[in-house]
């Protein structure tokens, strides 16, 4: 149905532009700089050099997902896309 | 107790920065199932900010601030295990209490091996080394941190304490020989050895002192070999090592000069020494010992003027010279030079003293030689050395009477060597058997004339033993006569007892009778050997006469063995022996003639005895 495929389209693009701005915040979120303040210039012992892994920990984890978001989104698009051209390609009724 | 140490305008800096963090996280929200992964990753982020770190944070400016001062414990700068708090308290003034959450952690920070590496610069070894907790301590530390090249380098960084902490530990262990010193030079050395190339462990003949160990001036030969044996180097760069550091202990030595393990004339050091350290490295290794033993070649005394048990050097020569493990010109190389070095009676050697150890070296000498007797005689050039000289080198070897011992004992060694000579059942095996025979009975002679009294039996019973095992090389195999024969031993015991003279002229003379008949009798046992040969291979019949005997036998041994008479054995026996062999088939001229003649011309006919006897019977 070509009216369906193109709301479909359309809500897969919006959901990937959604996905690409959330990736694009986690990548900028305050926490990824706490590790910065959290080393041994600030403290150190056992709990300190825990609290430092931990913090650097959570850096990884968010660029992993964010990279995750971006991938997905780029599937919406992709979908989205291979939506429509199958709408062209069966023409309008 | 873990301890904690902190800036607290920078702590109280961190807690801003982690609460408005979470602010922020708690603010991201989606509905989109797409990104449910990643916001449980947020929400687990979000709680262990606020349930693990804000409240330690927290917990700890609080504490400082309802106290108003800052727990600071008085041991801190004395204690090691405190030496990363002592860093940060003493140089940078900073706030130290107790863990809040108390880890009991085995591990090692990055900044604790950095302050630890400061804080031995700084520490009293001296204490150190007395107090064992804190050195129990201190080994697992470095233990700990060793095992990882990012931690070692940390700890590298602000160590540069080698050249005290070294020397101070090296001598304690010198003096006192403790295994929790040990275990500290195992543990420095596994740090350090993130240092060095890859493969500088196993570089063998080309590694160096210099190349492989912390560079420390004027450092004590016992703490290098410390050092080295705490690096765990292969067998054969630990060979190279060993040589090149003893050769500097020993001049160190022979200049007087104070080594730990030599503490000088007025004291005795009784424990071991750089080498009894160094040389248990190769035992294991035959190639190592091969390879120390070349080298030890250009000067033994890195042998047997360093060590405090002999007994290491024997076993480290003894593998690098084993037939098993190397070459025989290899092996003439350290055998010649050694015994060379025992030429002259090495307790007249100013160095050569073993610290109260009895190092009775004949034994030793007589296992070395014993794979290697046919290498000395006339007719094999294994060796670059004049007969003379070889003849006068092996001399050293028998004119100890435990070195005699050990030969007689050792025939299963002297198999080895005539395994890894001789060709089974060749003339040429004959020849250097013969060889053999006629350079061990001179020596004995010299021997004997060179002291009268001399009435041991042991060198004709080394010939006995030599006899013994070079009859499986000869042509016919097994000399069963000799090895068995009952004679032999009671015209051993005859003739010792008729030697026993007081008359070095009359002792040469019936000494060199006793080569004489000793080679005979060698010589008609190989002949019978080779005819029970011709027999079984059909050359001769069953029915043919046997070889001559040598007519002696217990009871005319003591009639037939005068003074002066001009008995002369092998004389008397070439004149029957051809006689014998005229009967051959072939005749006296024919092959089988020509090969009995040969092989008993290989014991009977080139030794200087047979032309003395043959004047004696005029």
């Amino acid at each position: 149905m070509p009216l369906t495929s193109s709301v479909e389209a359309a809500q897969l693009r919006q959901r990937a532009t959604k996905l690409r701005a959330l990736a694009q915040r986690l990548n900028g979120v305050r926490v990824l700089d706490c590790y910065r303040a959290a080393g041994t210039d600030t403290w150190v012992g056992p709990s300190p050099q825990r609290c430092d892994d931990a913090l650097r920990g959570i850096l990884a984890t968010l660029r992993a997902d964010a990279d995750a978001l971006s991938r997905q989104a780029r599937r919406f698009d992709r979908l989205a896309d291979e939506i429509d051209q199958r709408s062209r390609l069966t023409g309008p009724h | 107790m873990a301890l904690l140490a902190y800036d607290p305008e920078r702590l109280a800096y961190l807690k801003t920065h982690l609460i408005a963090a979470t602010d922020e996280l708690r603010t991201i929200r989606t509905t989109d199932p797409a990104a449910a992964e990643a916001m449980q990753s947020v929400a687990t982020i979000r709680n262990e900010i606020d349930q693990v770190w804000l409240p330690l944070i927290t917990r700890i400016l609080e504490s400082a601030a309802l106290t108003d001062t800052w727990w600071f414990s008085p041991d801190i700068g004395e204690n090691l295990q405190d030496s990363l708090v002592a860093v940060m308290a003493n140089g940078y003034g900073w706030s130290v209490q107790p863990d809040p959450l108390n880890y009991q952690r085995t591990g090692v920070t990055a900044a604790e091996a950095r302050a630890l590496g400061a804080m031995l610069n700084q520490a009293d070894v001296l204490a150190l080394a007395s107090d064992r907790e804190q050195l129990r301590w201190l080994a697992q530390q470095l233990l700990t941190i060793g095992q990882d090249p990012s931690l070692s380098a940390n700890f590298l960084a602000n160590f540069d304490s080698w050249p005290t902490l070294t020397y101070v530990f090296g001598q304690e262990h010198a003096q006192n020989d403790r295994p929790d010193i040990t275990v500290i030079f195992d543990g420095l050395m596994m740090i350090w050895t993130h240092t060095l190339p890859p493969d500088a462990l196993t570089v063998g003949k080309l590694a160096t002192l210099d190349a492989l160990l912390p560079p420390i001036d004027d450092v004590d030969p016992y703490v290098q070999a410390l050092m080295v044996r705490s690096l765990h180097p292969d067998a054969l760069t630990a060979a190279t090592l060993t040589f090149e550091l003893l050769t500097r202990w020993l001049a160190l030595k022979n200049d007087w000069r104070f080594t730990f393990d030599r503490p000088g004339r007025l004291r005795t050091g009784t424990g071991q020494n750089a080498a009894d350290l160094l040389l248990p490295l190769l035992l294991n290794d035959p190639a190592a010992c091969v390879w120390l033993s070349k080298l030890a070649a250009s000067n033994p005394a890195i042998l047997f003027e360093t060590l405090n048990d002999p007994e290491l050097a024997y076993q480290v020569v003894l593998t690098g010279t084993d037939p098993a493990n190397t070459t025989s010109p290899a092996a003439g190389q350290a055998v010649l030079a050694i015994l060379d070095y025992f030429r002259i009676n090495p307790y007249t050697r100013a160095g050569f003293d073993t610290d109260g150890h009895p190092g009775d070296y004949g034994q030793f000498l007589g296992s070395m030689v014993a794979p290697w007797l046919l290498q000395f005689t006339m007719g094999n050039n294994d060796w670059p050395a004049t007969d003379g000289r070889k003849a006068a080198l092996l001399r050293v070897a028998l004119h100890d009477e435990q070195a005699m011992a050990r030969l007689i004992a050792d025939a299963e060694r002297i198999r080895v060597g005539f395994t890894q000579t001789l060709s089974t059942y060749d003339i040429a095996a004959a020849n250097q058997v013969g060889g053999l025979l006629n350079l061990l009975l001179q020596l004995s002679v010299n021997e004997r004339v060179a002291d009268e009294m001399a009435s041991d039996d042991d060198r004709l019973n080394l010939l006995w033993t030599v006899v013994g095992v070079a009859s499986a090389f000869l042509p016919g195999g097994p000399l069963v006569g000799i090895a068995s024969g009952i004679a032999l031993t009671t015209i051993s015991s005859k003739l010792n007892e008729y030697l026993d003279q007081p008359d070095p002229t009359g002792v040469r003379r019936s000494a060199e009778r006793a080569m004489d008949l000793a080679l005979t009798l060698a010589g008609a046992d190989a002949l019978s050997g080779l005819h029970r040969q011709w027999v079984a291979d059909g050359r001769v019949r069953a029915s043919h006469p046997q070889p001559p005997a040598v007519q002696v036998t217990a009871v005319q041994v003591p009639v037939d063995v005068p003074g002066d008479d001009g008995w002369c054995p092998s004389a008397e026996y070439h004149d029957d022996f051809d006689q014998w062999r005229r009967d051959l088939p072939g005749g006296i001229n024919g092959g089988l003639s020509r090969q009995a003649n040969d092989l008993l011309g290989a014991f009977i006919g080139t030794s200087a005895a047979q032309s003395n006897c043959a004047e004696i019977a005029g």
